[in-house]
């Protein structure tokens, strides 16, 4: 309806008392009268509740009184629910050594893996499948171990003691469906490592270490992996001992 | 005792983190000491602390059970030979033992406190592949009477002699990638280039300092100078906090001189301390994202004290507590994933407060008919520190009312004036009629005790669009039921129904019209509000698109009729015209005790306009701001709402009925109670408020305890809030902005994090 039809109140004028003054208008009526006809013959399907005393009997076992002692145990959840917990994940366990990357093992897990909206730090790990980021993080410390300043020691504190390894571990996961769906493209791993503290989008990953130029180096990768032989490692035995792992060039650079 | 996984925090694995916590050299029968360290140590210690509580919705706990031959690790026994820094001449003793792990426990500083035995890192891998392949970060607990704590990467290992402090500090590390700040002894002067680590640096001057927003104007740069400095550029300013309060002083990162670091007190350099404003914002910064924390909803009340005005923030898999402190807020507690007694917080829930056992302090209901196979309704009670626990919770349904269902929902009101909030649960659309049901309060649970199927007396026949507003409009106490009804008859219907005898009874219908409004129509809103201060709620009527016109009318409670007190056709004195799509929330803006309207249009004008209708008693004046409030950059996503500011708890003799008209109470005596104010003596109040200084607004006229009833004194505090952003609003004046937060709810000492 065009706004200017539309009909104004039959009342008086703005901010001023407004009375009963019109005769058609309803004074309220007291209680039990009867409404007219309804819009819609109703037809609504659907249960009825049972009678409220069967109700009553019913639902005994419903209310749960709860002990301080022991927890309630949840419901199961719903397929709503589940849904959101979909996705497995490849879990790769890497050993770095100098510019060198090795898979020591894959694992496949019932764990999602996503792309964070952001990363920042100093150190990276990423996982590429051509153009395509799988999976970011940032790397605390990598190849340092630290150990705690030594609260005994009152007449030399000495601190953390830092030392430099020859060798570190990363693990990964990269999501099994984001994958698959790259199809047959070698996949890439590397390590980067910013001169500052840097905030990376891998969305725009590209675009970020563009603007990052110099600041930001590639210190250690591995290339040219296949998916499928990672999957089937995973679907081997996969727990090998670190030191089985090294020399096995099918998955070094 | 076979190896096992328990799940401490569940917060779903959208983006979140998660945390393995593995224990080594725990037999059998030291399993409880375990679990009893992680209780202590980490989830207490570290994840009840300031910024790893507020951010715990981040992370996932899992504490892996591995059950070990032997109780205690292998340990390992140095012998310095004299030469601590020559490790070569070392020698060694040894007692290796069988345990999950094969760690050993060394207890010495210059052989990084622990070493691995053969299998140790397989056995780690092993155990994490299969009870926590998904964790980011993982904490060895190791069974040793040596000290120790050793990280590589984004793996910590500590020896039960470790405290939570350290754990934290540690964490500052593995979760924050943040730098020491302290100076270790002898370490001398830093002469390298700028760490990339953004809590220390080489940089002397104001505008290079990595943290420089949050150093105040006034403080000196740099601030403290020297070896492991303290503040040395003069006298501390007044109220200056070592801890708190940005500048920049040297030593840090191990280093005595040559670099600098924000604070002099931070978690960093001291373990017992909190972070300082850098290290706090680092750590936020990292996990924010993780934590699904949004401002979109707000459940407000007065939940660990009468005398405080909070509000909870609710997401998907957490719900934080905020409490004013002046013109701000700050975080009181936050819980994640599962609330103790056996509550899953997972998205879909709804959440409710009130009074439910009427000693003035709100709890929770909170509800969930989706994320379950099952829906669940749960009663929570909140503790003065703001922690959680769920006491009553019933499954699928809760007897008499024949099943939970989807569209279930639920309303709080005290319906029999017991001085305890009830429910009304009403669900129009999952049935074959309608149902509506009063689950009354025992203060520890609800009790059904009266189920209307498809009609209320007097109503003529529940339907779809039924909309049910509660209030006091008699101001008994009780809570009235208003029903309207638009769009399922030939005529439009109003009701409102009061409880008497156990169950509802009409007490006045009006059909297609309430004297003085001109007629119903399809889009009438309906605000509730005690616009004159006079005990009783009365009505808003708003109606934008149906007229010529818009139109607000304002009708005063009577206790069983409405009587119209002014209609406003088309403007609101200084309101500028009302819109088509202007949007109200009734609230006291002023202090007085009448409710006026909080009012708002980010639609029908180029600008979005937000502004306040005071009501006088018997009519509104406005005033708005154009687009900002202050900082608030009004928009179409922004949500309002209202926290009640804080009250005291006022005792009256109890022998005094507090009856209809209650309203101010002002000095020693207690006008609203009815006919015998001169009667009634104001005792001390629970809160030590005593007799002239217990002066407020009434706004519990009845708590379960004979006499006590609740004043406020202040206006209630309007906040908005989307997803990003909270501000919250000053009302008493022209709107103004008392204080805005982006993501997290910090206050700087100077400075903030956009």
């Amino acid at each position: 309806m065009d706004e200017t039809e539309r009909r104004r109140k039959r009342v008086e004028e703005p901010g001023e008392s407004a009375g009963r003054r019109h005769r058609a208008v309803s004074t309220g009526v007291s209680a039990g009268e009867l409404k007219g006809k309804p819009l819609a013959a109703g037809e609504r399907s659907g249960l009825a509740k049972p009678p409220l005393a069967v109700a009553r009997r019913s639902a005994a076992q419903a209310d749960r009184a709860v002990s301080s002692r022991k927890e309630l145990p949840l419901p199961r959840e719903s397929d709503v629910a589940a849904a959101e917990h979909g996705g497995r994940s490849l879990r790769l366990r890497l050993s770095v050594e100098g510019e060198r990357i090795t898979v020591l093992d894959a694992v496949e897990v019932d764990e999602p893996a996503s792309l964070p909206q952001r990363v920042r730090g100093t150190d990276f790990l990423e996982v590429r499948a051509g153009d395509e980021v799988l999976a970011l993080q940032p790397l605390i410390d990598p190849g340092i171990a630290v150990g705690i300043p030594d609260a005994r020691d009152t007449t030399e504190f000495l601190g953390h003691r830092e030392v430099e390894l020859e060798a570190y571990e990363l693990t990964v996961r990269v999501p099994l469906d984001q994958a698959d769906r790259r199809g047959p493209v070698p996949i890439e791993i590397a390590v980067y490592r910013a001169s500052e503290n840097v905030v990376i989008e891998p969305m725009r990953i590209g675009a970020d270490r563009g603007a990052l130029g110099d600041r930001i180096a590639r210190v250690a990768t591995i290339g040219g992996l296949s998916l499928d032989e990672l999957r089937g490692t995973a679907r081997g035995s996969t727990q090998r001992k670190q030191d089985d792992q090294k020399g096995r060039d099918d998955y070094t650079a | 005792m076979a190896d096992s996984v328990t799940v401490l925090q569940d917060v779903g694995t959208s983006g979140t983190k998660t945390l393995a916590i593995l224990g080594d050299g725990f037999a059998a029968g030291d399993q409880t000491a375990y679990n009893d360290y992680v209780r202590d140590q980490v989830m207490r210690g570290v994840f009840l602390s300031d910024a790893f509580n507020e951010d715990t919705a981040a992370w996932n706990i899992r504490r892996v059970n591995l059950e070990s031959a032997n109780s205690g690790a292998s340990t390992r026994t140095w012998n310095l030979m004299g030469t601590k820094k020559d490790l070569s001449d070392d020698t060694f003793t040894e007692n290796i033992v069988d345990t999950a792990l094969d760690i050993i426990s060394n207890g010495e500083w210059w052989h990084n406190w622990f070493e691995n035995g053969a299998n140790t890192q397989a056995s780690i891998d092993a155990a994490l592949a299969k009870w926590a392949p998904g964790a980011d970060f993982v904490l060895i607990v190791v069974n040793s009477a040596l000290p120790g704590g050793l990280r590589s990467g984004t793996v910590l290992k500590v020896t039960t002699q470790e405290v939570a402090a350290v754990i934290a500090h540690e964490f500052g590390h593995g979760f924050g990638n943040l730098a020491d700040e302290y100076s270790a002894a002898g370490k001398g002067n830093f002469t390298g280039s700028e760490p990339p680590k953004v809590n220390v640096t080489i940089e002397t001057s104001r505008s290079k300092v990595k943290w420089r927003q949050f150093i105040a104007p006034g403080t000196p740069v740099p601030t403290g100078v020297g070896a492991d400095s303290g503040y040395t550029a003069g006298t501390k300013p007044a109220g200056w906090d070592d801890q708190a309060d940005a500048g920049l002083f040297e030593g840090a990162h191990t280093w005595e001189t040559g670099i600098s670091r924000p604070a002099v007190n931070c978690r960093m350099r001291h373990n017992s301390d909190e972070f300082c404003p850098a290290c706090y914002t680092e750590m936020k910064e990292h996990h924010h994202h993780a934590t699904g924390r949004t401002f979109r909803t707000m459940v407000p009340g007065r939940f660990t004290g009468i005398g405080r005005s909070e509000f909870f923030g609710i997401d998907d898999r957490s719900v934080g507590l905020y409490r004013a402190d002046g013109t701000h807020w700050q975080h009181v507690r936050s819980t994640a994933g599962i609330i103790p007694g056996g509550w899953g917080i997972r998205p879909g829930d709804v959440y409710l407060a009130g009074d439910f056992d009427g000693d003035g302090r709100d709890e929770l209901v909170v509800y969930n008919s989706t994320w379950w196979t099952i829906p669940l309704l749960g009663l929570i009670k909140v503790a003065t520190d703001g922690s959680l626990r769920l006491v009553r919770r019933f499954d699928a349904d809760i007897p008499g009312w024949g099943g939970f269902a989807t569209n279930d929902r639920f309303l709080v009101g005290d319906f029999d004036g017991d001085g305890r909030d009830d429910l009304l649960i009403v669900n129009f659309t999952d049935w074959v009629m309608p149902y509506v049901a009063t689950l009354m309060s025992t203060g520890t649970s609800f009790t059904l005790t009266r189920r209307y199927d498809g009609d209320i007396p007097g109503w003529g026949g529940l339907r779809e669009h039924d909309e049910i507003h509660l209030g006091d409009f008699a101001g008994t106490g009780r809570s009235d039921l208003l029903i309207w009804n638009s769009r399922d008859w030939s005529s439009n219907y109003l009701g409102l129904f009061r409880q008497q005898r156990g169950g509802f009874r009409s007490i006045r219908m009006y059909t297609d019209d309430l004297p003085g409004w001109g007629g119903f129509a399809r889009n009438d809103r309906i605000y509730v509000g005690d616009f004159n201060g006079d005990g009783k709620d009365d009505l808003y009527l708003f109606n934008g698109p149906d007229w010529a016109n818009p139109y607000l009318g304002m009708f005063r409670s009577t206790g069983s009729d409405f009587l119209a007190q002014q209609l406003y056709d088309g403007d609101v004195p200084g309101w500028g015209g009302l819109g088509q799509h202007d949007r109200f929330l009734p609230a006291d803006l002023t202090g007085t005790g009448r409710i006026g309207l909080f009012a708002w249009n980010m639609v029908d004008w180029g600008p979005n306009y937000a502004g306040r209708m005071r009501s006088s008693g018997t009519g509104l004046v406005a005033d708005w701001r154009e687009d900002w409030v202050g900082e608030w950059h009004l928009g179409s996503s922004d949500d309002f709402t209202v926290v009640r500011p804080a009250a005291r708890r006022i005792v009256i003799d109890p022998g005094i009925e507090v009856g209809a008209g209650a309203g101010t109470v002002t000095g020693d005596v207690a006008g609203g109670v009815a006919g015998r104010a001169s009667g009634g003596t104001v005792g001390i109040a629970a809160d030590g408020v005593r007799g002239t200084a217990a002066a407020g607004v009434a706004v519990r006229r009845r708590l379960t305890t004979p006499g006590h009833f609740l004043v406020k004194a202040g206006p209630d505090r309007v906040i908005a809030h989307n997803r990003d952003w909270l501000g919250t609003i000053r009302t008493s004046v022209p709107l103004t902005l008392d204080s805005i937060y982006n993501r997290w709810v910090h206050d700087y000492r100077h400075g903030r994090n956009w």
